[in-house]
């Protein structure tokens, strides 16, 4: 099969250089001698170089020719890389470097790999190389914007808990969005913790045609990821290691004691009619900071929170291999460490948050007989994570909403200091508490063989792949608890005493190393594979068997899946590309005998600037048009599992009896009703789109995307009364239909020395629920059918009551006594009365409608540049909660608060009045609290040097760069005065990074 | 060479198509069947037990907080819990903090399957044992479902009655309702929900198990003949009250008076001679006075959440009135400038009040002490809850206790009779068959041992005793969860619970003597539609027009 390609493109060459070059008249013969390199120096094989009579040579494996060349100039081509002109010089030997051609590139399809020429579906994708300019631990935190059509929403960053949550296309199902991530072609929840260094594409699967194959559960698209393997020919070792400092991209500002126990007096002002709760006194104390113990203005965050952290990463790879055999080897190790400040450098009473990771992977292809091929894949990945013994999540919240004043971080006796209402002391929750520890190990490992069948017929092959995966985790964690103490002043004899109330006990460390995890995972595959070219006609067609266990600990019931897939792909002439991709398979949470279905696709792309006709248009190098229809499924489904089979299930301690020590007694409870007819989600995609370049300078690509689902699970609820008595079933009877574009383009251009290029994508992607038997509702506008999925409901928020009046001349607002300087709701119904029929949509919900990204880049005299920029909009976001309500339920105050509503401030006031209770009239989701989410925030930026080649060649190094870069530096958001990070509002914070490194090549 | 291919070809296939075969078969392991459910004893024993968990509990059950912070016996410290919807009037058909609609309706479908299922279970019992053991053990077996039967139906019965007393009537569902079913029933009126409910109870009586403690023991808690004749008063009396009936139709209260009447004439209860230590301990679950209990073992949750601020791990929880206070009668010579003594004596072992020793310390309630003003989550009363509330646990080691929450006890039955009486027959009147009147029953309450109030005159009028009786029940059962209730059947909850609720501010003088100061600690919203709950609107609209709203909300 490669050969007749081979032949194909040698046959398309010879005809561009016979054309390029008719009419130049022949020179004499020289003899020339030159190196063919890749871009990372090093020699490449195979490389075909021609003179104007067609004279023909092959470079060896030193990537050396030579040649007695008739004519001007030299033809380099190799199949996959752009076509080089050399102009013919017997006086010195040349190196010529020889660049990938995107468009003769092949790309990853599901269990395959495609011309990109032909390619009829929708797929974006990016190398490896792409993915280590953003050195973060976890891969996923390097895809933003770079993949169109993936929305990636930011996190925590926690070290070892910073994945970000995923969608692809938007959403099209209420239920589980989520997609596989594909390595190496199996299921793999552990892409995150691959090494950057090891991965040769990441590929987003993204329309009907490209998830073909995956069928009963391709509908929420795939991410397919391959890594590297190596190539025969010299040992290549690559070396990349890089360190970094990271910091919060922003924390969050609160004020200090005294401003805190001012607004508090007024906010006890504003509820009780209570003056002076803070007297005089303190209000002094806390201003002059004359008694720390009994007066204290602690700022949590400074206390707890390093200003930088370091991060490390290193990769070592090493390549090759001769005729028989080729190999890949990685060793990684990665470390990202955590923001808590006083930490015990030992770890042996407490430790900062901490993360290390190893990788290593060994890619083995060797082969057997002129027919026969093995491949052999081990990878392992060791992950120890450790952190202090309390929630991040909890820490971070406890940080923003313990008050200034509670109690000093330590008292004078050297004691916590700490209470029963605010009971966790965020130093001493990182410091006092001792540590908890994870060990992870996750260990994959996949055999296959390959054989060509050229014996039945030509160009036919069959592989056989097994391939295991399983992931463990044990624990150490090293606990205490601590003494808290409450410092209170009292007067004993005439003096002013301090004493304290003590809550808790300091206890002695326990260890526990009891809990135990992991998830195994089976794959058997059988595949027969056919390829091959009949004049014009290129047919190749696949038929894979694939089976799937999943076992994950504490559930005894594996997951499986099972089914027969593949396509049929035929071309003709460069020009006309069809595909028909089918699946037939099935999941075991459907009932017997209605598990499997089939799921068929058929898409087409017709190459017009391959057309005769298109040739006169000389602006115009290349341009495709794509289209693709099929249909797909969900297995996903949420619901529980086996939902079609009524269950009475088994609840522990239901209820006490007895007298004395008592005894819980266990319960059988009938379960949810069953639907015996439950099924997977249908997904009808649909995609058009072209792919196009001009002038040789600009590239775009356009798709545009329908979806409808239907089937999605949905419970009954909404129209079946509770009087029934039971969960009433899950039904197949949801609605969404989902449409979208995506648009991206690319610039790149050299004047001189001097190449820049400057790309940009838009992504938009909208959807609508078209049904989910909603409860009925009193107002048509509180349907929550026909918007999109979380579209966000609340009331419109318009002003402040501003008098006693006013509130009383105004629709009453049910939720809680209103007072002048709360917020005054618009009555949509106007019915006199504002409760929650008065919610209507307001703004987005949090995921992003519309991505956008742009870059800019140039390289001169080994200097590289380049900045990413990525974009959301289209999404709101819901302050609530601790980082926005000053106050309430014992947390401190924000600094917006001081904008306040007073009498005196009526006018300008950009805050309600304060109070201390859950007012339920002020602190609900309204338009109030509803702010535009839209950011945009300089994702990267990177200045490299590549060491000339005269110096590398003296070092004997085949290339070396080092560079500096930056993450998340810059974010401009809407938020203003709200001071919080856009993406990750609350808890662990997302992180920018500054960081240097090193790429060398030998 | 192509031989070796083949073979390998066919072994593949071999392997394919043996592991296709049942691959995808696999069914959950650790949950039963609806057969399997009711195929022995031990399981139709676990399924019927399940309908006691829909039984309400008492100890902070509302968000932390005890359901007396939503009358005006209490104010919960924690301003964000959700009870204080009640008080501040932010509850409505969408959002009501104690919806029970679906889950009773859970707990009445549960009883109704129960016995269905279990109707054959003597010959179910007898095929599932292997072998014929002791003979003691089947007829044990035998008697545990019968009675477990007869109690499903007092539970259903109770459902009833906590949605009726929510609700006003409710549909009533007669069987195992299915998809298929009509669902979209109307409401019973509440008449007919309490006839239902009094005919169920009436027809169990005498099937349920008198005494736990002589069969087995392991079982006390479950419901009781006393249990069974407790909730018929209880429930006969709701339906006399003004609330349900509005002509006054005597005869109810004379219903209600005779099955008040039943309990008392079992002769197996009496009054406890310590009102304090009811509710503690071994005394809340085996007191004489314990009719029916739910018992939660040893645990501090209740400590935790209502021992003083200024007790180590304490967090003031619900915190009892000064309008409760105020209820309780003051004795000769008491005094403002001493408000806390001279009074009712159960006022001190139901509330901790200032300078009192409470945790083996003095409380200081006071604005600037411990427990008082300016400690961030202090009382806002100035009280602290003593009732239930073990003294001087120890929570800073974990200490625990036994925690038990009655849910009948002769006090009430006592309170319950007088309240019938004296509407039906006034306060000394006796009709035939009868010996204790209406006073006679309230002074039993007053005089129990420990509490000695002086006897109710029997000269008092009928008005003057309905009175007396409504503040007795006021004192006796403060944070038994009657309170919210009877203002409401009363009809006088806008003057109880629409009212501000109000607290002590005290501050000490240099003398060491306490000024006492009452303030408003919160304006209090009650609308005549409270009356009754909303049905949940989600309710209304899936049932159309069928299912109506009760009078006032939208």
């Amino acid at each position: 099969m490669i050969k007749s390609k081979y032949k194909n493109s040698i046959n398309g060459l010879l005809l561009f250089c016979i054309l390029s070059f008719a009419g130049l008249t022949a020179n004499a013969q020289q003899n020339m001698q030159g190196t063919v390199k890749d871009k990372d120096g090093y020699p490449i094989k195979g490389v075909i170089v021609k003179d104007e009579a067609n004279n023909l040579m092959v470079t060896d494996e030193k990537g050396a020719f030579s040649i007695e060349a008739k004519g001007t100039y030299l033809t380099v081509s190799l199949d996959g890389y752009f076509v080089k002109k050399v102009l013919i010089d017997s006086q010195h030997s040349v190196i010529i470097k020889l660049e990938k051609d995107p468009n003769q590139q092949m790309v990853d399809v599901a269990y395959g790999k495609e011309r990109k020429l032909g390619l009829t579906a929708s797929v974006s994708s990016i190398s490896g190389e792409v993915l280590q300019k953003t050195p973060v631990p976890t891969l996923s935190n390097a895809l933003y914007g770079r993949l169109s059509g993936l929305s990636i929403m930011q996190g925590s960053g926690e070290p070892g808990y910073d994945s970000p949550s995923m969608l692809i296309r938007g959403k099209a199902t209420y239920n589980d969005q989520s997609f596989p991530v594909f390595v190496d072609g199996f299921q793999a929840s552990y892409f995150n913790q691959l090494s950057a260094a090891e991965i040769e594409s990441v590929t987003l699967l993204k329309d009907a045609a490209a998830l073909a194959q995956f069928g009963i559960r391709g509908a929420n698209g795939a991410i397919w990821v391959t890594t590297k393997h190596g190539t025969a020919g010299k040992t290549r070792i690559g070396f990349q290691a890089r360190t970094g400092l990271q910091a919060p991209i922003k924390l969050p500002k609160f004020l200090g004691s005294y401003d805190y126990a001012t607004l508090y007096n007024e906010a006890m002002k504003n509820d009780y009619g209570v003056s002076n709760y803070y007297s005089q006194t303190a209000l002094d104390a806390y201003k002059n900071h004359t008694n720390p113990t009994l007066y204290p203005d602690v700022n949590w965050y400074d206390e707890v929170v390093k200003k930088v952290t370091p991060t490390q990463d290193v990769a070592l790879t090493f390549s090759g291999g001769g005729n028989n055999a080729r190999y890949f080897v990685l060793l990684g190790y990665n470390h990202n460490s955590g923001l808590y400040k006083n930490t015990d450098k030992d770890e042996k009473v407490n430790s900062n948050a901490d993360f290390q990771r190893y990788n290593f992977r060994s890619n083995v292809d060797v082969d057997i007989t002129k027919a026969v091929s093995a491949s052999v894949i081990l990878n392992g990945i060791l992950e120890d994570r450790i952190f202090p013994n309390f929630s991040g999540p909890t820490l971070w919240d406890n940080m923003a909403k313990y008050p200034p004043n509670i109690y000093p971080v330590k008292n004078p006796d050297g004691t916590w200091g700490g209470n029963a209402v605010f009971p966790d002391n965020p130093v001493a929750s990182v410091l006092a508490k001792g540590y908890a520890s994870t060990h992870d190990r996750t260990l994959m490992s996949t055999f296959s063989l390959n054989e060509k069948l050229d014996f039945i017929t030509q160009g036919l092959s069959f592989s056989q792949t097994v391939s295991f995966s399983n992931w463990f985790r044990g624990n150490y964690n090293k606990t205490r608890d601590y003494a808290r103490y409450q410092p209170y002043g009292t007067n004993i004899n005439g003096r002013d005493t301090v004493l304290y109330t003590k809550y808790k006990d300091n206890t002695s460390f326990s260890i526990d190393e009891g809990t135990r995890n992991q998830w195994n995972r089976t794959n058997l595959e059988a595949a027969l594979k056919y390829q091959r070219t009949f004049g014009k006609h290129e047919v190749s067609g696949l038929v894979m068997y694939h089976q799937d266990t999943y076992n994950v600990d504490g559930n005894n019931v594996p997951y499986a899946k099972q089914g027969i897939f593949g396509r049929i792909n035929y071309g003709f002439d460069s020009r006309y590309f069809a595909e028909f991709g089918y699946a037939y398979n099935g999941s075991e949470n459907f009932p017997k005998g209605k598990r499997f279905g089939f799921f068929p696709t058929l898409s087409a792309a017709w190459v017009l600037s391959n057309e005769s006709f298109m040739k006169p248009v000389s602006f115009i190098d290349f341009f495709k048009l794509r289209a693709s229809a099929g249909l797909l499924g969900n297995d996903n489904i949420g619901g529980g599992r086996f939902i079609y089979d009524q269950y009475f299930n088994s609840a522990g301690s239901a209820y006490t009896l007895g007298t004395g020590g008592g005894s819980g007694v266990t319960a059988i409870n009938e379960g949810t009703l069953a639907n015996s007819n439950v099924t997977w989600e249908k997904s009808t995609k649909y995609n058009v789109g072209f792919e196009t370049k001009f002038l040789k300078k600009l590239e775009v690509t356009f798709d545009y995307f329908l979806e409808k689902r239907s089937n999605i699970l949905t419970s009954r609820s909404g129209d079946i009364p509770s009087i029934i008595g039971v969960g009433v079933p899950m039904e197949n009877i949801g609605k969404v239909t989902n449409r979208g574009v995506e648009v991206s383009a690319m610039f790149t251009d050299r004047v001189g020395k001097f190449e820049y290029f400057a790309g940009g994508s838009f992504f938009y992607a909208h959807n609508k629920i078209d049904y989910q038997n909603e409860v009925p509702r009193s107002e048509s506008y509180l349907y929550r059918t026909g918007h999109s999925i979380g579209q966000p409901f609340g009331l419109q928020a318009i002003g402040f009551f501003n008098s006693q009046d006013e509130i009383n001349n105004s629709p009453k607002q049910i939720f809680a006594p209103v007072q002048p300087g709360d917020i005054k709701y618009k009555d949509q119904n106007n019915d006199g009365v504002i409760n929650e029929n008065d919610e209507v949509a307001i703004g987005y919900n949090s995921d992003p409608e519309i991505t956008y990204t742009f870059n800019v880049g140039a390289k001169y005299k080994g200097f590289d540049f380049e900045m990413f920029f990525q974009g959301e909009t289209n999404r709101s976001v819901y302050l609530n909660g601790t980082y926005v309500w000053a106050l309430v339920n014992n947390s401190k105050a924000v600094p917006v608060a001081l904008g306040r509503w007073t009498d005196a401030t009526k006018t300008t006031a950009s805050y309600p009045r304060l109070t201390t209770m859950t007012n339920d009239n002020n602190y609900r989701r309204s338009t109030f609290w509803t702010k535009d989410g839209s950011f945009l925030r300089l994702r990267n930026v990177e200045l490299g040097y590549t060491l000339p080649e005269s110096l590398t060649n003296r070092l004997r190094i085949a290339s070396a760069r080092i560079y500096i870069n930056g993450i998340n530096l810059l974010t401009w958001d809407k938020l203003g005065d709200f001071n919080l990070d856009p993406e990750t509002m609350s808890g662990y914070p997302a992180l920018k990074s500054y960081n240097i490194g090193v790429s060398l090549n030998f | 060479m192509i031989k070796k291919y083949i073979v390998l070809l066919g072994i593949t296939t071999c392997l394919l198509s043996s592991c296709e075969k049942d691959f995808l078969d696999r069914t959950m392991e650790t949950s039963y069947s609806e057969e399997q459910a009711y195929n022995c004893y031990a399981n139709i024993y676990s399924s019927g037990i399940g309908i006691y968990s829909y039984l309400p509990g008492g100890f902070n059950r509302l968000d932390g907080a005890f359901f007396a912070g939503a009358s005006d016996e209490a104010e919960h410290t924690n301003t964000g819990s959700a009870i204080q919807r009640f008080n501040t009037g932010g509850w409505s058909p969408s959002y009501n903090p104690d919806d029970c609609w679906s889950s009773y309706y859970t707990g009445i479908r549960k009883a109704t399957f129960f016995l269905r299922n279990s109707t054959d279970y003597k010959n179910i019992i007898t095929n599932s044992m292997d072998t014929i053991g002791s003979n003691a053990v089947y007829k044990k077996n035998l008697s545990q479902i019968k009675y477990m039967r007869a109690e499903a139906r007092f539970l259903r019965a109770f459902f009833y009655f906590e949605l009726i007393k929510r609700y006003g009537g409710v549909p009533i569902v007669s069987k195992v309702l299915s998809l298929n079913d009509n669902l979209k029933l109307p409401r019973n009126t509440y008449d007919s929900c309490t006839n239902f409910i009094v005919s169920e109870l009436d027809a169990v009586k005498d099937s349920v198990i008198v005494d736990w403690s002589s069969f087995d023991g392991t079982q006390t808690g479950r419901a009781t003949k006393g249990a069974v004749l407790a909730l018929k008063s209880r429930v006969l009396l709701y339906a006399a009250s003004p609330l349900n009936n509005t002509s006054n139709d005597l005869t109810k209260w004379a219903k209600a008076a005779a099955a008040a009447r039943e309990v008392i004439a079992m002769n197996k209860y009496g009054v406890y001679s310590n009102y304090q230590n009811l509710f503690l301990a071994s005394q809340s679950y085996s007191a004489n006075e314990v009719i029916m209990f739910r018992y939660y073992g040893n645990n501090n949750s209740v400590e935790t959440a209502c021992y003083p601020i200024g007790t180590s791990g304490g967090q003031s929880g619900t915190c009892p009135s000064q309008n409760l206070v105020d209820a309780y009668e003051h004795l000769a010579g008491w005094s403002a400038a001493a408000p806390y003594d001279k009074v009712d004596p159960r006022m001190q072992m139901t509330i901790a009040v200032n300078n009192s020793t409470w945790n083996s310390r003095t409380l200081q309630c006071y604005v600037g002490g411990t427990d008082g003003k300016g400690v961030t989550q202090a009382s806002r009363t100035g009280y602290y809850l003593k009732k239930y509330i073990k003294d001087g646990l120890n929570l800073i080691t974990g200490n625990t206790v036994v925690h038990a929450w009655i849910m009948f006890r002769y006090g009430e039955i006592l309170l319950n009779y007088a309240e019938a009486m004296n509407e039906a027959y006034g306060p000394t009147t006796l009709p035939s068959g009868y010996t204790l009147t209406a006073v006679q029953a309230v002074n039993q309450i007053r005089q129990r041992t420990g509490v000695a109030l002086p006897a109710i005159a029997t000269t008092i009028s009928q008005t003057d005793l309905r009175e007396a009786i409504r503040r007795e029940r006021r004192v006796e059962l403060a944070f038994e969860e009657h309170r919210f209730w009877d203002v409401r059947r009363w009809k006088i909850a806008e003057s109880t619970l629409g009212v501000p609720l109000t607290g002590a501010e005290i501050t000490k003088n240099a003398d060491g003597t306490f000024n006492y100061n009452y303030v408003k600690v919160e304006d209090r919203v009650f609308d005549s539609k409270m009356y009754y709950y909303p049905i949940p609107q989600d309710e209304i609209n899936k049932n159309g027009n069928i299912l109506v709203q009760n009078t006032g909300w939208k």
